[in-house]
C-alpha cells in the first residue's frame, strides 16, 4: 500500500507540465549524443551541471536522469545503421544489428531494440520503486564499518568490469584514491598535498577530471585517430514491424536479458556495459544454431539491449538508497544532488520524498516518451549523423570550457581540465582506462573517512571491520570476487567477453 | 629497447613513480595511532600499493620478455591544439570576456584536426558563439565577463 502512495506522489510530481517537458528534454538530448559518437553521457551531463543552478532539484535530475537512459537508446540506433556504437555498452548490438541492416533489416532490428529497451526499462523502474524502501532501511542501519567495506566491494566490483589489463585497472583505482587525497583532511584539518595552492583546498573538482578524460580525452583519440569512411543504410529502413518468427525468438531474448541486466546493473562499475556482454555470450550459447550470431540474429540485438537498459535503471539504485554513487554519470547525479544542498544517502527518502518518487516515475513516463518519439523520429537521428566531426567538436570544447570554468568561477579549474584532457589522452595510449580511476576519485575521500571513523569507534582494532556481520559478508563477496577473477578459466573467459571491444 | 616502449613496462614505471612519490610527501603529516589515525596514514598506505603494483607490472615484463606490445603512437597535433585551446580560455576569459574569447578559442582548437577550411571555422565561430550567449547568458543567466575587462 505504501508503495502504491509513495508511486502516486511520484507520479503527481513527474506528470506536472515542468517536470514532464524536463524528462523529455533529456531524452531527446541523451538520445542525440547517444547518436552522436565521441559524445557521451559522462561529458555531456558535465557541461549541464551549471544550468542546475538555474533549475529546480527536481527537474534537474529529471533531466540528468533523462540523458543518461535517453543516451543507451540513441547508442543503439548508431550501432545497427553504421557499425559504430554510440555508446559502449552498445558496442555488441552492432554485431548482429549492423549485420540485419545490411540484410535491409534495419527496420525490425530498431524496433526491437527499443520495444526490448522500453520493456527492461519499465521492469529496471519497477525494480528500484520495490527495492528502494527496503534497501534504504536497511542503510539507515549500516555503521562506519560497513559503509567502508561496501565501497571496497564497489571499487572490486570495478576491476572485475574494466575491460585491460586487471593490474592496470587496480592501479588507475590506486592513482584515482591518491588525487581524491589531495584535499584539506576532513579530520585533522590539515592541506595534505595542496603545496599551499589555495584552489586545492577543496580537492580537485570531480567534473575536471570528468571533463579532462571524458569529454577532451575523447577529442584528442577521435582526432588522431585516421578517418573512417561511414556507410549509412539510410534508404533501407522501411517497415518498422518485425515478423511473427522474429518476435518468437526476441521475447524470450528480451526477459533473460531484462534479468541479466537488473542484477548487473545493481553492481558497482557500470554494469550495464557488463550487462550487455553477458547477455549476448548467454544468447549465443542458448541459440539452437550459434552460427547465426554475427550473421544477423535477432537475439543478439534483443538481449544485450534489453540489459544494457535493464542495467541503466537498476544502477540507480546504490545512489538512490545509499548515496554511493556506482558509475561516473551516477556520481555526476551525486554531484549535482549536492550543488542543490540535498545530501545524498537513505534519508532522500524520507526529506525529499517528492524529488525521490518524482525520479522514479519521471523514468518510466521517459521510457514511454523515448519509445514513441523514437521511432517515428528515426529519419531525424539518420540525418544528424551527417554533422561531419570538425562541427562537432569546436562545439565541445566551448561548451566543456565554459561548464568547467562557471560551476567555480574559476580559471585554475580550466587549467586542470588542460593538464587532465592530456594525462588522459597518455592514458589512452599505453591501454589505461579512465574509469576506474574516476571511481577511485569519487569513494576515496568518503572512503578514508569512514575508515578512519570505524577505527576510531573501534579504538584502533582493524577487527573491527569483520566482527560486524554486514560489513564481514561484504569483505568476503569482494574477497571471493578476487579469488573467482584470478581463476585461470574465468580469466580467459574475461578476456574474450571484452575482446569484441 | 623493446621493454622501454612496452606499454605496461611504461605504465608500471609511471604508477610506481607516482606512488613513491606520494608515500615520501605523506611523511611529512602525522600518521596518528590505528585508534586515531593521522591525515598520512591513508596516503603513505595507498602510495605504498600503487609502486608495488607498477613495480610488479613493470617488472612482469622485463621479467617474462614476451612479446612487444609497444604504446600506441601520440597524435601530437591534436595533443597540444586541444591542450593549448583550453588554456588559451582559460587566459582570456577574465580577461577578454566571453564574446572574444570563443572566437579565439575556436579557431585554436579547429587547427587540431588534420584540414583547416576557413569557411567552415568562420561559421563554427559566428554560431556558437551566438548559442553560447543565448544559452549561457540569456538562458541560464550564468555571471560570465562577457566584454573586455579595462
Amino acid at each position: 500500500m505504501d508503495l502504491y502512495n509513495n508511486l502516486l506522489l511520484g507520479f503527481q510530481v513527474a506528470l506536472t507540465l515542468t517536470n514532464l517537458s524536463y524528462a523529455l528534454a533529456g531524452a531527446l538530448l541523451g538520445t542525440l549524443i547517444g547518436v552522436l559518437p565521441g559524445l557521451g553521457p559522462v561529458a555531456t551531463i558535465a557541461m549541464l551541471l551549471p544550468s542546475v543552478f538555474a533549475l529546480e532539484a527536481t527537474p534537474a535530475l529529471i533531466m540528468l536522469a533523462g540523458i543518461y537512459y535517453g543516451a543507451q537508446y540513441g547508442g543503439s540506433t548508431t550501432a545497427i545503421l553504421i557499425n559504430v556504437p554510440g555508446e559502449a555498452s552498445s558496442v555488441v548490438t552492432a554485431i548482429d544489428g549492423y549485420q540485419m541492416a545490411r540484410q535491409g533489416r534495419a527496420g525490425p532490428a530498431l524496433a526491437i531494440a527499443g520495444l526490448g529497451s522500453f520493456f527492461a526499462g519499465c521492469v529496471g523502474t519497477a525494480i528500484i520503486a520495490a527495492f528502494a524502501v527496503p534497501l534504504a532501511e536497511m542503510a539507515l542501519r549500516f555503521g562506519a564499518a560497513e559503509y567502508f567495506s561496501l565501497m571496497v566491494l564497489g571499487l572490486i566490483g570495478a576491476v572485475v568490469l574494466a575491460s585491460g589489463s586487471l593490474l592496470k585497472a587496480v592501479a588507475m583505482i590506486l592513482l584515482g584514491l591518491l588525487l581524491g587525497q589531495i584535499n584539506t583532511d576532513a579530520i585533522s584539518g590539515v592541506g595534505r598535498f595542496t603545496f599551499d595552492v589555495p584552489e586545492l583546498a577543496d580537492g580537485i573538482g570531480f567534473t575536471v577530471i570528468a571533463m579532462g578524460f571524458f569529454g577532451f580525452g575523447e577529442i584528442i583519440a577521435n582526432l588522431g585517430r585516421p578517418q573512417e569512411k561511414r556507410e549509412v543504410f539510410t534508404t533501407n529502413v522501411t517497415g518498422l514491424m518485425p515478423t511473427r518468427e522474429d518476435l518468437k525468438l526476441a521475447i524470450p531474448a528480451v526477459l533473460r536479458g531484462t534479468a541479466l541486466g537488473s542484477v548487473l546493473g545493481i553492481l558497482p562499475g557500470g554494469g550495464a556495459l557488463l550487462a550487455s556482454f553477458a547477455s549476448y555470450t548467454l544468447e549465443k550459447r542458448l541459440a539452437r544454431d550459434p552460427s547465426r550470431f554475427g550473421k544477423g540474429a535477432i537475439e543478439g540485438v534483443a538481449g544485450p539491449e534489453s540489459a544494457n537498459n535493464a542495467g541503466a535503471q537498476t544502477s540507480f539504485i546504490p545512489m538512490l538508497t545509499l548515496g554511493i554513487p556506482s558509475t561516473a554519470v551516477m556520481a555526476l547525479m551525486v554531484g549535482a544532488m549536492t550543488l542543490k544542498g540535498i545530501q545524498p544517502g537513505p534519508q532522500v527518502m524520507t526529506s525529499n520524498p517528492e524529488l525521490f518518487w518524482g525520479l522514479i516515475a519521471s523514468m518510466w513516463v521517459g521510457n514511454l516518451m523515448l519509445i514513441l518519439l523514437n521511432l517515428p523520429l528515426i529519419g531525424i537521428w539518420i540525418r544528424l549523423l551527417k554533422v561531419p566531426y570538425k562541427f562537432l567538436f569546436p562545439a565541445i570544447t566551448v561548451f566543456s570550457c565554459i561548464g568547467v570554468y562557471s560551476l567555480n568561477n574559476n580559471v585554475f579549474d580550466v587549467v586542470m581540465t588542460a593538464a587532465f584532457a592530456g594525462a588522459g589522452y597518455l592514458f589512452s595510449r599505453i591501454g589505461c582506462e579512465g574509469a576506474p580511476l574516476l571511481l577511485g576519485f569519487i569513494l576515496g575521500p568518503m572512503m578514508e573517512e569512514n575508515l578512519r571513523r570505524a577505527l576510531l569507534l573501534g579504538r584502533g582494532d582493524w577487527f573491527v571491520l569483520v566482527e560486524r556481520p554486514i560489513s564481514a559478508g561484504l569483505l568476503a563477496a569482494s574477497a571471493l570476487l578476487i579469488v573467482v577473477m584470478l581463476l585461470p578459466a574465468l580469466r580467459g573467459k574475461r578476456e574474450e567477453a571484452f575482446q569484441e571491444d | 629497447m623493446t621493454i622501454l616502449r612496452h606499454r605496461d613496462f611504461i605504465a608500471g614505471a609511471f604508477f610506481c613513480v607516482i606512488g613513491a612519490g606520494f608515500a615520501a610527501a605523506s611523511t611529512f603529516y602525522a600518521f596518528g595511532t590505528s585508534a586515531h589515525p593521522g591525515p598520512g596514514m591513508m596516503p603513505f598506505g595507498l602510495g605504498l600499493m600503487l609502486a608495488v603494483l607498477g613495480a610488479v607490472l613493470a617488472g612482469g615484463v622485463v621479467l617474462s620478455r614476451g612479446k612487444p606490445d609497444p604504446a600506441l603512437p601520440i597524435a601530437w597535433r591534436p595533443f597540444i591544439v586541444v591542450m593549448g585551446a583550453i588554456l588559451l580560455f582559460g587566459l582570456l576569459l577574465e580577461r577578454a570576456g566571453l564574446l572574444l574569447t570563443l572566437p579565439a578559442v575556436i579557431a585554436t582548437v579547429s587547427f587540431a584536426a588534420p584540414e583547416v577550411r576557413w569557411r567552415d571555422v568562420a561559421i563554427s565561430a559566428v554560431v556558437l558563439t551566438a548559442g553560447c550567449w543565448l544559452l549561457f547568458i540569456q538562458g541560464l543567466k550564468l555571471l560570465l565577463p562577457l566584454w573586455p575587462q579595462l
